[in-house]
C-alpha cells in the first residue's frame, strides 16, 4: 500500500509539475490533491483510482494557473543524468518543448506514466483511435526534431 | 520504440525532487484495507457449510465410484452424481446473493467496496472452490465410463450450470427470503429433472444426444453471463442512485 502510494505520488507530482512547471507549488497540488482524494466519500473503488487523482489534480492545476499567473518558469537541468546521455536529454527536452501542450500531456501519460491508451482516452475524452493517433504523430515530430 | 528515446522522454518530464514528499507519506492517513486484503476478508464471510457440503460431494461420489466395478455401472454414475450438483450450485448461488436476504444491500451498495466486488469476490472463491470439486468429481466419474473427459464433462455440467442459471434468472424475480424457498424448488426440480430422463430416454446419454448436451450447457452458461451482466449494471445503478440520495 506504502509502495502504492509512493508511485502514485510521483506520478501525480510529474503530472502537476508539467502542467504548472513550478516544484514547490507542484509539490503543495500534489499533496492538495491526496488530502481531498482521502476527505471525500465520493470514490468507490472501481479499479480508476488514478483517473480520479488526475481529474482532481487537473482541476487544481487550473485552479492554481488561474489565481496565480504571476509565477517564475523554473529553468531545470538535466544534472543527474551520466554525461554521454546529457546532449540526447537536452535535445529531447528542446524537441519537447516544440510539441503542442496536449502532445506532451500524452506522451507524459503515455511513457512516463505508463497508462495504457484506453485510460488515456478515458480521462482525455477522446477516442482510443484518436489517442493513438496523437501519440504516433507526437512521437514522429519528436524523432525529427 | 527505441529505448533510448523512451528514456529520453523519461528524463526530459521528470521533476525536481519532491523535499516535502517523506513527511507527507509518512503522515498521511491511509485506508488500511487494499484490494487483496479485501479480496481475502470476503473468504471469511462465505460460510463454512458452502465448504464441507463440497467436500461431502467429492467424499461421496469417491465412496460411491469405489463400489462400482469398472463398467458395471455404465451411466448410472453420470446420472446419479449429476443429480447432486444442483445441490452444489443452489449452495454457490444462495451463497452469493445472500446479502439481498438478510436486508443488507442498500449498506453494502455504499461501502467503498461495493455490493458489486462483494459478490464478484464471493463468486470468485465460490466459483474456484466448485471448479475444484467439479473437476474432481469429473475424474472420478470419468474413470468409470468410457465416454472421455469431454463427454462425461457435458453431462456434469448441464445440472449443475442449468440450475445457476435458472437460480439467477429467479433472483432478478423474486427479491427477498421469499426467493430461497425458489431457490430450493429449482434445484430440486432439476435433479429431479435429470433422474427422470434417464428413466424416460435410456440412450440419453449415448453420442447421437451429444447435442442436446451442448446445447444446454451453452444455453445455461449464456444465461449465466447474461445475468451476472445485469446483476453488476443493475447494482452499479443503485449505488448512484444511493450516492445521488446522500
Amino acid at each position: 500500500m506504502a509502495e502504492d502510494i509512493e508511485k502514485q505520488y510521483d506520478k501525480i507530482y510529474r503530472y502537476c509539475y508539467f502542467k504548472v512547471k513550478n516544484a514547490s507549488v507542484a509539490e503543495d497540488l500534489t499533496q492538495e490533491t491526496f488530502l481531498k482524494f482521502l476527505q471525500q466519500n465520493s470514490y468507490r473503488e472501481c479499479g480508476k483510482k488514478m483517473e480520479y487523482l488526475y481529474t482532481i489534480a487537473r482541476n487544481l492545476c487550473i485552479d492554481s494557473l488561474r489565481t496565480r499567473k504571476e509565477l517564475p518558469l523554473e529553468e531545470e537541468v538535466a544534472g543527474k543524468s551520466p554525461m554521454e546521455n546529457v546532449e540526447l536529454n537536452l535535445s529531447v527536452r528542446q524537441a519537447l518543448s516544440m510539441l503542442k501542450e496536449e502532445e506532451q500531456e500524452l506522451l507524459l501519460f503515455r511513457y512516463v506514466n505508463d497508462m495504457p491508451v484506453g485510460k488515456i482516452a478515458e480521462f482525455t475524452n477522446q477516442s482510443r483511435f484518436a489517442v493513438y493517433r496523437k501519440t504516433k504523430e507526437a512521437l514522429g515530430k519528436l524523432k525529427k526534431q | 520504440m527505441k529505448r533510448k528515446l523512451r528514456n529520453g522522454i523519461r528524463e526530459a518530464f521528470e521533476p525536481p525532487k519532491s523535499p516535502g514528499k517523506e513527511a507527507f507519506l509518512r503522515n498521511i492517513w491511509q485506508p488500511t484495507l487494499d484490494y487483496r486484503g479485501f479480496l481475502l476478508s470476503q473468504l471469511h464471510y462465505i460460510r463454512k457449510r458452502v465448504w464441507i457440503l463440497s467436500f461431502l460431494f467429492v467424499m461421496y461420489s469417491l465412496l460411491f465410484l469405489l463400489k462400482q466395478t469398472e463398467g458395471s455401472c455404465s451411466y448410472e454414475s453420470v446420472w446419479i452424481i449429476g443429480a447432486m450438483l444442483p445441490f452444489l450450485a443452489l449452495t454457490a448461488v444462495s451463497e452469493t446473493i445472500k446479502s439481498g436476504w438478510w436486508g443488507m444491500q442498500e449498506l453494502e451498495l455504499s461501502c467503498r467496496y461495493s455490493l458489486n466486488q462483494v459478490i464478484f469476490a464471493r463468486l470468485l472463491f465460490i466459483g474456484s472452490g466448485n471448479l475444484i470439486t467439479l473437476t474432481v468429481i469429473l475424474v472420478l466419474t470419468e474413470k468409470t465410463l468410457s465416454a472421455g473427459f469431454f463427454r462425461t464433462g457435458l453431462y456434469l455440467l448441464t445440472p449443475y450450470l442449468l440450475t445457476c442459471a435458472l437460480c439467477l434468472i429467479l433472483s432478478g424475480r423474486v427479491r427477498g427470503r421469499e426467493g430461497r424457498y425458489g431457490y430450493a424448488v429449482t434445484a430440486a426440480g432439476v435433479s429431479a429433472a435429470n433422474s427422470l430422463l434417464r428413466y424416460l430416454e435410456h440412450s440419453v446419454y449415448q453420442p447421437d444426444y451429444l447435442i442436446f448436451w451442448l446445447f444446454s450447457v451453452g444455453i445455461s452458461a449464456g444465461i449465466i453471463v447474461y445475468r451476472l451482466h445485469c446483476m453488476k449494471k443493475e447494482m452499479e445503478a443503485r449505488s448512484w442512485n444511493l450516492y445521488l440520495a446522500e
